[in-house]
């Protein structure tokens, strides 16, 4: 195995009114590829603040992040975009899919953004991922024809076009029902059953029981249960 | 960069409504002010107690005796310049037709000539230098110049290419000139004051007339009244003393100006509901948070209505004093294009709080309409953020057409439908830039166009008037002298009164006789037909006259030509330059009593036409003529007609290039303004095509993209639609700078420069915009949620 995600010592600190606020304390953290772990912790405890961090989205104010082997902290807008394009996949709460473009189209481009896929194969792929998540019937649509459950759908398939080895995906239920909440863990384990990195936020202690790895998160202090002490209780039951 | 445009906006419809205030009121009032004549008329010789006897003719306030005699003035050594000398009775007495002192002394002494001063840009003599005058007999007489006036009564020099002067009546008869007429000015009574009652009726059937038709009794009345005095009658005319003559041109500036404002006032509006949207954009879930939380209509409105008005308001008062000034600067243009003065001196007290109101009215007029309509989205929707950014499925069966387009371009073209009002806004503007660009470039092939048509229809290179008829035969002979002549054609001219049936006094109109093989002349006919040997009462008349006197094809009409009287009826109009001309043929000369073998107009064509060779041949031919007694008074060349087209040109090319420049970049503005809007509307979604790999140059090309479609697209309208205003601009400018209408000719290549120029304009207007949208930052952009 080896570590795609480091975090060394990464923290964020806010200035608010002339006053430090520390929301991130100073984390390490190593992922390895093929790991399925769960960020879990209360709203506003800094799960989106980590996330952000390790999808470059956002920077740290102290600290390391490396994906890939990469320092982020390095690099360029630009290149930074064009890396996260490659290497991360991200799924949002609220799936933010393009609006003017149907669903096979917002996957097209996202390829056609990071050049990765040769343009040949876009259209194919783009709808193979699809019929992966399951909305195959839906590729012609425009998001706003389809259901938030199949719009999360789409969005997976988007985070996925590049291929990436890493997919983040941000409190990716949070509005959905129980069903569709169930569909879309379901295609994330798939998803690290394949051998990819995936990182889900929840704030939903349910369900926690099939990642490998649970970081809890509180006042921006990461602390980290070892997978048996989660897993042991709810196999139990 | 909103209230810029706010501010521009404004500005440009309060300075051309003062502009366009100063000028309606002070055209009238410079005109006014001058006492013009109601009647003008030519009779025999009167003492002047004699001229005030006239006073009597009921109706009729006063009478001036006023003489005129056409000469020429010398304004560089041997180049003449057709002049008008005015003959003033009593400098410090005039009560018609009054000229103000500007310049130099006043008044005239004996000796002296005063210019008017709109001939300041053509002489070139210094005040207490002589001028030499070329009377129509030939000889020479010099006056010092020692003053210039303002007559604001006289169409101005630069148009009419007629210097004015005044002198004295004792320089006048020391001249010893061979006139034994008079020419007579007379203003009659307002209509408001009462004629004396009629003392019998056979004096109330001459004494009351109609109020409207005071100035034709009193014209009509002077044929018994010369009558009784033993006097002669020539001719008198009635003149619009309510209207100055180039009123027509101040109403087509006035049109043009009201088009300007118009524009403006629509560029201005469109520019405030784009900064109204942008501001709901980020509003719109306020707005269904406060409904949601029981807000009622009013109390969202309000912070609304207020914060606009107030911004409004600022934009007009910084706009005030450029408004002032530019509406000034507009006014004194045209001002001097009809050489008449601003007496306004101040703006109108109330032109400043309206202009407030107005800045402030609009903003929150729009503010209203756009944000009650954002209040009346189901709660729901605006919660939903960005709700009014969904694409509808019938857009997308419209663009599924178009899936052969790459994908971004695809997606800018799709965005365009997301907020149609706005994009068809942005279009219009795009539009109105592309039509000024166009308008300029297609006027100014038709100015050239019209410059060339004078070469294509008049063929005489020279043309030379002479006093009294020459014997054709003995001019030809005369004439071999000179290899460089290709061809001569002879015409006679003569004055003649046009009398309309049933008026005793008309209109005095040269009307030249031309041979039935007339050569020097190509017709180019605007309606009906040219002269034919099969309708020899036939006439033909010009542009001018048709448009200024508004005589058409069918009109009938009396002519009088030394005393002989014959019915005419107008068969065409001749688009001609210059002023008013009337043709008729030989046979009608005949009905006359004219001998046609006798001629006094010589139409020379030379073999070498280039302008130099004209100027010379034409000046050679004068000296020649005088030296061996032809009674030649004028030589004229058709580079002069040229130069005064083409001297026209180059103000309206450049005032129209002024004008599409200020167009376009308002157009950019307006682009600009407009993308920016979008990137704020769309900053969430920016931040997700930066999520998901999107670089700079991606999400610059969208907005690129959109920006060049948008102007493309009003490229395309422009282009259908830009002809209609070129045609209608072209044929007024040319009628009120030259009183003619220009050959309307599209330019071609405007075209596609101008599709060009909306490219230009695209990527300017987007390059600012796209770059703050691949600025921002991702996290935020998401976190606008
Ligand atoms: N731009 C910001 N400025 C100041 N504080 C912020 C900012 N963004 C987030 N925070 C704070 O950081 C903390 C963590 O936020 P976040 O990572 O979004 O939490 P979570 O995703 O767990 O709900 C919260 O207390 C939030 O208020
Ligand atoms: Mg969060």
């Amino acid at each position: 195995m080896s570590t795609v995600i480091q975090l060394q010592s990464a923290s964020k600190t806010y200035s608010v009114d002339k006053r430090d606020i520390t929301v991130l304390q100073p984390t390490d953290l190593t992922v390895e590829r093929g790991e399925f772990i769960a960020v879990t912790g209360p709203s506003g405890s800094g799960k989106s603040t980590l996330l952000n961090l390790i999808t470059g989205i956002d920077h740290p104010t102290g600290g390391m992040v490396i994906v890939d082997g990469q320092n982020f902290g390095g690099l360029s807008e630009s290149k930074l975009a064009h890396l996260r394009g490659k290497l991360v996949g991200i799924v949002f709460q609220f799936f933010q899919l393009i609006p003017t473009l149907t669903s096979l189209e917002n996957i097209v481009l996202a390829m056609d953004l990071v050049g990765a896929i040769p343009g040949g194969q876009r259209r194919k792929r783009a709808m193979t991922l699809l019929e992966q998540v399951g909305v195959g019937e839906q590729a012609n649509k425009l998001p706003s024809r389809l259901s938030g459950g199949e719009q999360q759908r789409v969005a997976i398939a988007r985070a996925l076009a590049n291929d990436p080895s890493v997919l983040i995906a941000d409190e990716p239920t949070g509005n959905l029902d129980s069903v569709n909440a169930e569909k879309v863990r379901a295609i994330f384990a798939q998803c690290a059953a394949d051998g990819r990195t995936v990182i889900v936020a929840t704030h939903d202690p349910r369900g926690l029981e099939q990642f490998d790895r649970v970081i809890k998160i509180s006042d921006g202090v990461t602390t980290e249960t070892p997978r048996t002490v989660v897993s042991a209780p709810v196999a139990a039951q | 960069m909103t209230l810029a445009g706010l501010v521009i906006g404004i500005s440009a419809v309060i300075g051309v409504a003062s502009a366009f205030l100063i000028l309606n009121d002070d055209l009238q009032e410079n005109f006014v002010r001058t006492t013009p004549p109601n009647v003008s008329a030519v009779v025999g010789e009167l003492t002047s107690d004699q001229v005030q006897r006239l006073a009597g003719i009921p109706g009729v306030e006063a009478v001036e005796e006023r003489r005129a005699t056409l000469v020429r003035l010398e304004i560089r050594p041997d180049v003449w310049f057709n002049t008008m000398l005015f003959v003033v009775e009593d400098f410090d007495d005039m009560r018609i037709a009054t000229i103000d002192p500007e310049t130099g002394s006043w008044p005239a002494m004996d000796g002296e000539v005063l210019i008017e001063r709109d001939g300041r840009y053509y002489i070139n003599t210094q005040f207490g230098e002589q001028m030499n005058f070329r009377f129509s007999d030939g000889t020479e007489r010099a006056l010092t110049y020692t003053g210039q006036v303002h007559d604001a009564g006289q169409p101005p020099t630069h148009m009419e290419r007629l210097i004015y002067g005044y002198i004295t009546r004792a320089t006048y008869d020391s001249w010893g000139l061979d006139n034994q007429y008079t020419r007579l000015l007379m203003t009659v009574t307002d209509e408001a004051q009462a004629l004396p009652e009629p003392q019998s009726e056979a004096a109330s059937m001459h004494a009351a007339p109609e109020p409207d038709s005071r100035a034709q009794y009193a014209a009509d009345h002077l044929i018994p009244v010369m009558d009784f005095m033993g006097k002669e009658f020539v001719t008198a005319s009635v003149l619009d003393a309510e209207n100055h003559p180039h009123k027509f041109q101040m109403v087509s500036i006035m049109a043009l100006l009201t088009g300007l404002m118009l524009t403006a006032m629509t560029l201005c509006a469109a520019l405030t509901i784009n900064l109204i949207d942008s501001i709901l954009t980020a509003e719109i879930r306020n707005i269904g948070v406060m409904k949601a939380i029981g807000g009622r209509h009013g109390q969202i409105l309000r912070p609304y209505l207020l914060g606009m008005g107030a911004l409004g308001g600022l934009a007009a008062m910084i706009g005030l004093s450029f408004a002032l000034n530019f509406g000034r600067g507009l006014a004194d243009i045209a001002a001097r294009m009809i050489n008449f003065n601003i007496l306004t001196e101040t703006d109108p007290i109330w032109l400043a709080p309206s202009m407030v109101a107005l800045g402030m009215v609009i903003p929150v007029l729009l503010t209203w309409w756009r944000v009650d309509q954002a209040i009346r989205k189901p709660v729901r929707v605006a919660l939903q953020n960005d709700a009014h950014l969904q694409t509808g499925s019938s857009q997308l069966h419209f663009t599924r057409t178009i899936g052969w387009i790459p994908l971004v371009p695809r997606m800018a073209l799709r965005n365009l439908f997301r907020s149609p009002r706005r994009t068809g806004l942005t279009v219009m503007m795009v539009v109105v830039g592309i039509i000024s660009f166009l308008m300029a470039a297609n006027i100014r092939s038709s100015l050239l166009d019209t410059v060339d048509a004078v070469d294509r229809t008049q063929l005489a290179s020279v043309v030379a008037r002479t006093r009294t008829p020459v014997d054709t035969d003995a001019m030809d002979q005369w004439l071999t002298r000179y290899d460089e002549i290709e061809s001569v054609e002879y015409w006679t001219t003569r004055m003649s009164e046009m009398l309309e049936i049933g008026e005793s006094v008309g209109r005095n109109q040269a009307i030249n006789f031309v041979p039935e093989d007339m050569a020097m002349l190509v017709p180019d006919m605007m309606e009906g037909e040219w002269l034919s040997a099969d309708r020899p009462s036939g006439i033909v008349i010009s542009t001018l006259m048709h448009i200024d006197e508004g005589m058409e094809v069918g009109d009938v009409m009396d002519i009088k030509v030394g005393g002989e009287r014959t019915s005419v009826t107008v068969i065409g109009v001749v688009k001609e330059f210059g002023g008013g001309a009337v043709y008729g043929t030989e046979a009608l000369a005949s009905t006359l009593g004219l001998d046609t073998e006798a001629s006094n107009a010589i139409l020379i064509r030379l073999r070498d036409r280039s302008m130099l060779t004209q100027i010379r041949f034409g000046r050679a031919l004068e000296t020649a003529m005088l030296a061996d007694d032809w009674s030649v008074f004028a030589v004229s060349t058709n580079s002069d007609l040229e130069a005064v087209i083409s001297g026209h040109l180059d103000i309206i090319a450049r005032a129209l290039e002024v004008v599409a420049v200020v167009m376009l970049a308002v157009c950019a503005l307006g682009l600009a303004s407009s993308t920016s809007v979008s990137v704020i509307e769309r900053t969430r979604e920016i931040g997700v095509l930066k999520a998901i790999g999107g670089r700079g140059g991606a999400i610059r090309g969208i907005f690129l993209w959109e920006a060049v479609f948008v102007a493309l697209i009003g490229w395309g309208i422009a282009t259908v639609l830009a002809p209609i205003p070129s045609e209608i601009v072209s044929t007024n400018f040319g009628i009120v700078m030259v009183q003619y209408p220009f050959n309307y000719k599209a330019e071609i290549w405007s075209i596609p420069m101008a599709a060009c120029i909306a490219l230009i304009i695209a990527i300017l207007a987007s390059i600012l915009p796209a770059q703050a949208a691949a600025r921002h930052s991702v996290r935020e952009a998401i976190q606008s949620v």
